[in-house]
């Protein structure tokens, strides 16, 4: 992994939605949106506080665009209630939303420079002309685009018509900034760069933004919150941390980074620790909390691959741990990634940080190892 | 170069010629001084000039070129909504049918459609009155049936290449459905429609079976003209006038071009 890979904590003072007397600024009711029989979202409720930048993530085809477009106003929910600052925007048409939309493919009037494409807005509300000039002025320093104002869409490169897609949506100063996958069209080192650039201009305009991705690095990077969505509906909402070290379903561990799986069953449960016996792994897996599910309950424990050490020699901790042979190796350069084999069969990937250079190489194909965890690594899921 | 071989050039010139020469003959032979179509007299402009007193030709080219602007004109506004509905209503009830039907004339020959114009023209008249000569208005009715189905081929082609999200897009920024239109869907396919008019305006200029049959006293097209004149000997005023369509045409077709250039450029940006 490189280093713009580390996640950006956004610098958030308060946690309003921690604090239970704290008004939503937009509040998703029990919505629905069914396409003839089909549930593309199923009640879905969902409150986004002032100045977040809030995050739907989920495989495509889990309803996340859906839900964006019934924010904008292109699709009606078929039950559920949209409120915007305690306002019914349910019935709302799109061109009377206080809400503005970055779409994928930036849908940049291609008829028109970049100058009246980020006018357009100001100008079906009746903005005076001078008025007009000085906000997309202002618009087009903070994008960093005031070069380019008479250029068309088509003489833009793709980073270029990003920003101008951005700036054309937050002209406007809406009170929902709605980003449909922003970042998808541009290549990986300025898709990186950019994160962090819109993550500035966000907090810079302060506008409230919600965000649509499949992909979870930039979900972690760049929001306050995280709303995990899968087949219509939201499985889990919390900050990039939460989401990452105590996910709630096998699904999340899985679909958020990578993680390895056991399956057993629960068989010591005590307030300070549990213990699960796992088919898959000789030796008990011991958590040193406790899960409050009954004993005898089927389980999952996940554990992910960076929370895993590798020893050459047999540790003297003997909980969570086990013997393996190495089968793969992938270099990445900053980090490598290991296959090992456990005597039962099973295959457990471990990340490990490459402090010294390789030249030399520790560990090589085949060789038998000692792979071990803290017990506050793992997760134990029951779904 | 290699690739510039001698089979190549060759090739290349023959094709051309076989396209072009019969147009270049008529050209150059349209400066003709002789009299005889077939005999080089020397240069001279003045079949070009008696062109231009003969009142019966310039008389039927101006109606040729009034009915082909009405014509082009009414069936881009009926093909544009044609068009609309046949890709934006969704799978309506007919839908089938009637893009079938929209695009029958195609494939029908021409007599047939001259036919059964004048015959529908004539039923109306007993019935209705109207229309009392045939002439302007018939052609006119049966060249936007003509060329109705090229223009929704053209519109409804655009159409279906139309980025949706660019209309939501100009939606979610405040401008309501018919400014939509007006702002973003009606500028982007306007080439389209541009070069439709265009296909239509020629089609209608060029029409001599469907306008022979609907035509009455006193309203010759200029195919006409130019057909009757042909059966009393090929005059070399007659080359001349082709030879200014020609120009006419081509001056249209480059226009149209670069139109659709400038138009594409926009149009790669998404």
């Amino acid at each position: 992994m490189s280093k713009s890979k580390i996640p950006f904590y956004k610098k958030v003072q308060e946690q309003p939605w921690l604090n239970p007397r704290e008004k939503p600024y937009i509040h998703l009711e029990n919505i629905s949106k069914y396409f003839g029989d089909v549930a593309a979202v199923k009640n879905v409720n969902l409150s986004i506080y002032k100045s977040e930048f809030f995050s739907l993530l989920g495989p495509s085809g889990c309803g996340k665009t859906t839900l964006l477009r019934m924010l904008a106003g292109f699709e009606r929910p078929t039950t559920g209630r949209i409120y915007i600052e305690g306002i019914d925007m349910t019935d709302v048409p799109p061109y009377d939303r206080p809400v503005n939309m970055m779409f994928q493919s930036y849908a940049l009037f291609p008829h028109m420079n970049v100058e009246e494409n980020i006018g357009f807005g100001l100008r079906q509300d009746g903005v005076p002309k001078n008025e007009i000039k000085n906000r997309v002025d202002q618009i087009l320093e903070l994008v960093k685009m005031s070069e380019l104002g008479k250029r068309k869409p088509h003489q833009l490169s793709g980073g270029q018509r990003q920003r101008v897609a951005l700036a054309r949506s937050l002209v406007k100063r809406p009170k929902l900034l709605l980003l449909d996958e922003p970042l998808a069209a541009l290549d990986r080192k300025l898709r990186e760069h950019t994160q962090f650039e819109l993550v500035n201009i966000q907090e810079k305009v302060d506008i409230t933004s919600l965000m649509v991705t499949h992909d979870q690095e930039e979900a972690m990077t760049m929001s306050t919150r995280i709303a995990v969505m899968s087949e219509g509906q939201i499985v889990q909402t919390g900050t990039p941390t939460e989401i990452y070290e105590f996910p709630h379903t096998k699904f999340i561990a899985d679909f958020i980074g990578t993680a390895n799986m056991f399956e057993g069953v629960l068989v010591e449960e005590e307030p300070d620790h549990a213990l699960i016996h796992s088919e898959e792994i000789d030796g008990d897996l011991y958590i040193n909390h406790g899960v409050s599910v009954p004993i005898g309950s089927h389980v999952w424990v996940a554990v992910r691959p960076e929370k895993i050490t590798i020893h050459k020699n047999e540790p003297k901790e003997k909980r969570n741990c086990a013997k393996g042979i190495v089968v793969e190796i992938a270099y990445l350069g900053d980090v490598s990634i290991y296959h090992l084999r456990l005597e039962t069969g099973k295959i457990i990937m471990a990340t490990v940080t490459n402090f010294n250079r390789i030249t030399d190489q520790e560990m090589t194909w085949d060789d038998e190892v000692y792979l071990s965890w803290k017990p506050s690594s793992g997760v134990v899921l029951v779904t | 170069m290699k690739n510039r071989s001698y089979f190549r050039i060759i090739s290349l010139g023959l094709g051309f010629a076989f396209l072009y020469l019969p147009i270049l003959m008529l050209i150059i032979y349209s400066f003709n001084e002789s009299r005889f179509v077939n005999v080089w007299g020397g240069f001279s402009t003045k079949w070009y000039q008696t062109l231009f007193e003969n009142d019966e030709i310039l008389d039927a080219a101006f109606l040729s070129i009034k009915i082909a602007a009405v014509t082009a004109t009414i069936s881009v506004f009926i093909g544009t909504l044609a068009a609309l509905a046949l890709v934006r209503f969704g799978n309506f009830k007919g839908r089938f049918l009637f893009s079938g039907l929209v695009t029958a004339p195609l494939v029908m020959p021409e007599v047939i459609i001259g036919l059964s114009f004048l015959l529908l023209f004539i039923a109306l008249e007993s019935l209705t009155g109207w229309p009392s000569n045939l002439g302007f208005s018939t052609i006119t009715i049966a060249h936007v049936t003509l060329s109705l189905a090229y223009v929704v081929i053209i519109i409804r082609a655009r159409l279906q290449s139309f980025d949706y999200s660019l209309e939501e897009a100009a939606l979610d920024l405040g401008a309501k459905p018919y400014k939509v239109f007006f702002k973003i869907t009606l500028p982007i396919i306007m080439p389209a429609l541009c070069a439709a008019w265009l296909l239509a305006f020629t089609l209608s200029l060029d029409d001599l079976v469907v306008a022979s049959f609907v035509t009455g006293p006193g309203a010759t097209t200029l195919p006409m003209a130019i057909y009757a004149s042909i059966r009393t000997g090929v005059s070399p005023e007659i080359n001349a006038l082709a030879t200014l369509i020609v120009l006419f045409i081509s001056l249209g077709i480059v226009m149209a071009a670069i139109i659709m250039n400038r138009k594409r450029n926009d149009r790669a940006s998404y």
